[in-house]
């Protein structure tokens, strides 16, 4: 049977108004978006917060939206919110190929992708996915905004550099032409953590060179993107032997743990394997972009 | 008032062409399934209904040096925290199996497997029940556990079965079925004879609704009435009447609705009995729906042979 | 704290701890029993809801997160004497047998045909891929939700929009 410790609960209308509430109620109060990650935490009784400050009814932060050469996402939207913007499927396929394999369709009405990033799970598919792109996140306070990178805002797992009087506001992520991006996931069934995944995002130059490339691994302590990986990949032309010496690289480079999910030579397997796989996709999407 | 759906005659009525079985048979319990209206352990509130929790143990093996439950029955809305010793007492500590065996209700000297039952809370609402479960101190000193069947048998295994006199091992039991002589003889004529070592991982039914149970001990009468989600409630009248010493014709066990089983609900788990314990104790209805424990895995070591024709 | 929602259409208002789950207000509470709870940990499904129209699992929303929100669950899936269609193509399909899996299931298919009114069945397998059920095989309630696809009021409601559309 699982029931929270008692807590105390706040419903913030906008973000100055979460301000104030988290000033109020001190630093053991704690944010809460959709709710899928923190509610089962308190529910097993892992965190135990004295205060709920919701912030579901703050509507200014649930949003995409088109900036120039960014997409701007607000942290309360929803991961169903995002499957099901065209946009973000035409603009950075990697985010559908992700959400399709995040827990199920019910969990996705009301988790958020800030919730997701704040959680700092080193397994969620989201934070790769984030990494990958090269996405900003925004995060306010009432001394202002702060614009930080992936790196920087996970400081390992379960910790991020947003304060306790802070907010995620929003990610930004760079529209670029001429990229593609892919993600792929092991699943031990359907709706479960990754045993091993992998996002990659390319660009291509105007000469079919790859112009730049990130790659992302999820569950195999990786901190950053697989940077050797990655440089092998610069400047040279897409194809399959370079995606194998790429996923050679991603695999080399990972640090896994053997858990019930699989034993570290499954796991370096699977990270190898899936590079090479979401390489070849992302290859093959920036192309179509760069025909279409 | 109720509503019972038109349904068009079975078309087997009558029909020596059509027997028993033929066709389409409508289910007579959807019409309420279908509303909601089904009625599972879970559902059922008696007036002055209490709510019980249980405390499972963190660790697989590991003596019971002392249980410190002031804090916990201290706490607002618990009504009873009852330990192994306390069944002791009441002779209610250990109970009968399907498999002739005993299994403890709640731990009194030690606990055998990770997740086992160590004490009970009966509380106004279950919420109170679960706050104190973790106000209840428990000093265990941890022994060395037996975690993989294929080392069970070492000579220096830890015996985790203590409690059985005479025990010095953990050779739990033996099962024979089949000629041997019979059967070497084919295999010693085979032309090929391949050994694999076969892992068969802990198989447990796991039903949408867990196992749960609402006793109601009635102490004027000396009657017992038990909801329960069980498979076999007659054979559960009377092992309950053989651990409580209630007659068998005062013990009413109740069957609802049970939202799957698969097997898993025809054993008693110590939950029941806790559900019981709780009633009389208290002398007030008393309810329990939790999980059941997690066991070890087990490994079947068989020998599978191909006999080549010709 | 008071906590006010609307429930299968009809306004309450009740007392309750902020810490008290949206499965045991419905079940403890308001004493709608329909919705199960079963694994606790938001995987099984049984306690699935629908929060203004979206399936939600009820054990992992706060009771007080549903305040000022449209809730329904399978006691208001019927109008009346008048079963919803899924509820008939549960019944019609054998989708179900134990019935404690069936309201989340209903439910989930409320919400996918509201939305698509002809899902195909990797939609329909998709839509209830966050509940299990451990007596159907899964092949029944897939059909139970095409039978309800191709139910005359479904097909209305449908036929509707595009006018208005």
């Amino acid at each position: 049977m699982q029931i929270p410790a008692p807590f105390d609960y706040v419903r913030a209308s906008t973000v100055d108004n979460a301000f104030a509430l988290l000033e109020r109620h001190g630093p053991e109060s704690r944010v809460v978006a959709g709710g899928h990650s923190l509610l089962p935490m308190m529910k097993l009784r892992l965190a135990r917060p004295e205060c709920l400050v919701d912030i579901n009814d703050v509507f200014e932060l649930d949003f995409v939206l088109r900036d120039g050469d960014t997409l701007r996402i607000g942290a309360m939207t929803r991961h169903s919110t995002l499957l099901e913007s065209a946009e973000i499927a035409r603009l950075f396929p990697i985010v559908g190929d992700a959400e399709r394999v995040i827990a199920d369709p019910t969990v996705r009405n009301r988790g958020t992708i800030g919730g997701s990033l704040c959680q700092a799970d080193p397994a969620k598919d989201l934070s790769t996915v984030c990494k990958v792109l090269g996405a900003q996140a925004v995060v306010r306070g009432p001394a202002g905004e702060r614009l930080l990178s992936m790196s920087e805002f996970h400081r390992g797992p379960y910790e991020t550099a947003v304060a306790h009087n802070e907010l995620l506001c929003e990610v930004r992520i760079p529209i670029r032409a001429r990229s593609g991006s892919a993600y792929e996931k092991v699943e031990r069934r359907v709706g479960d953590w990754a045993v091993v995944a992998a996002g990659a995002s390319v660009t291509l130059a105007a000469d079919g060179t790859i112009d730049d490339v990130r790659i992302g691994l999820t569950a195999v302590g990786i901190v950053g993107t697989a940077t050797e990986a990655e440089a092998v990949l610069r400047g040279r032309h897409p194809g399959e032997d370079l995606f194998v010496e790429a996923g050679r690289l991603a695999a080399l480079a990972s640090d896994p743990v053997a858990d019930q999910r699989g034993p570290v030579d499954y796991k370096r397997h699977l990270a190898d394997e899936l590079t090479r796989r979401v390489l070849r996709r992302a290859t093959a999407r920036a192309t179509e972009t760069q025909e279409g | 008032m109720s509503i019972i759906e038109e349904r068009a005659a079975n078309p087997a009525a009558g029909d020596d062409d059509r027997p028993i079985g033929y066709g389409r048979i409508q289910r007579k319990e959807d019409p309420r399934f279908v509303r909601g209206k089904g009625h599972y352990v879970d559902d059922i509130v008696l007036p002055g209904m209490l709510h019980g929790a249980i405390l499972r143990s963190p660790v697989a093996h590991a003596r019971i040096v002392s249980i410190d439950t002031s804090a916990a029955l201290a706490h607002p809305g618990v009504v009873a925290v009852i330990t192994g010793q306390d069944l002791l007492g009441l002779k209610l500590a250990w109970a009968p199996t399907l498999s002739a065996d005993v299994q403890a209700v709640l731990a009194t000297d030690k606990v055998r497997f990770q997740g086992q039952e160590v004490a009970f809370v009966v509380a106004e609402d279950r919420y109170a029940a679960r706050d104190a479960l973790e106000l209840i101190e428990v000093d265990y000193d941890v022994l060395r556990p037996v975690i993989d069947v294929r080392k069970a048998l070492d000579p220096d295994a830890p015996v985790i079965r203590d409690d059985i006199e005479g025990r010095t091992d953990n050779h739990i039991f033996d099962w024979e079925a089949g000629d041997a002589a019979e059967t070497d003889a084919v295999f010693a004529s085979a032309d090929v004879v391949v050994s694999q070592e076969m892992v068969y991982p802990r198989v447990h039914p796991a039903p949408m609704e867990t196992c749960g149970a609402v006793a109601d001990y009635e102490p004027i009468e000396g009657a017992l009435t038990l909801y329960e989600t069980s498979q076999a409630p007659h054979a559960h009248r009377t092992l309950f009447a053989i651990v409580s010493g209630i007659p068998e014709h005062k013990i009413r066990v109740v069957s609802p609705d049970i939202g799957g089983g698969f097997g898993n609900k025809v054993g008693i788990h110590p939950g029941y009995i806790l559900a019981v314990v709780g009633s009389i104790v208290t002398g007030r209805p008393a309810g329990e729906v939790d999980g059941g424990p997690v066991r070890e895995p087990d490994v079947h070591l068989v020998r599978p042979r191909l006999h080549h024709a010709g | 704290m008071q906590i006010s929602m609307t429930v299968n259409g009809k306004d309450i208002t009740e007392e309750a701890e902020p810490r008290v789950l949206l499965v045991h207000f419905i079940r403890d509470v308001l004493r709608l029993t329909g919705s199960h709870r079963g694994c606790d940990t938001s995987n099984c499904g049984t306690c699935v809801v629908l929060m203004d129209g979206q399936s939600v699992k009820s054990c992992t929303v706060l009771a007080a997160m549903a305040d000022g929100h449209s809730i329904t669950t399978v006691e208001g899936l019927a109008s009346g004497a008048t079963l919803d269609p899924v509820q008939q193509g549960f019944m019609e399909e054998h989708g179900l047998q134990c019935g404690f899996c069936t309201p989340g299931m209903m439910l989930t298919a409320r919400a996918l045909l509201d939305n698509n009114p002809h899902p195909d069945e990797g939609e329909i397998r998709e839509a209830i891929s966050g509940q299990m059920c451990r007596c159907t095989g899964y092949a029944t309630i897939v059909r139970s939700v095409q039978w309800a696809a191709q139910h005359p009021a479904t097909q209305e409601e449908t036929a509707g929009e595009e006018v208005t559309a």
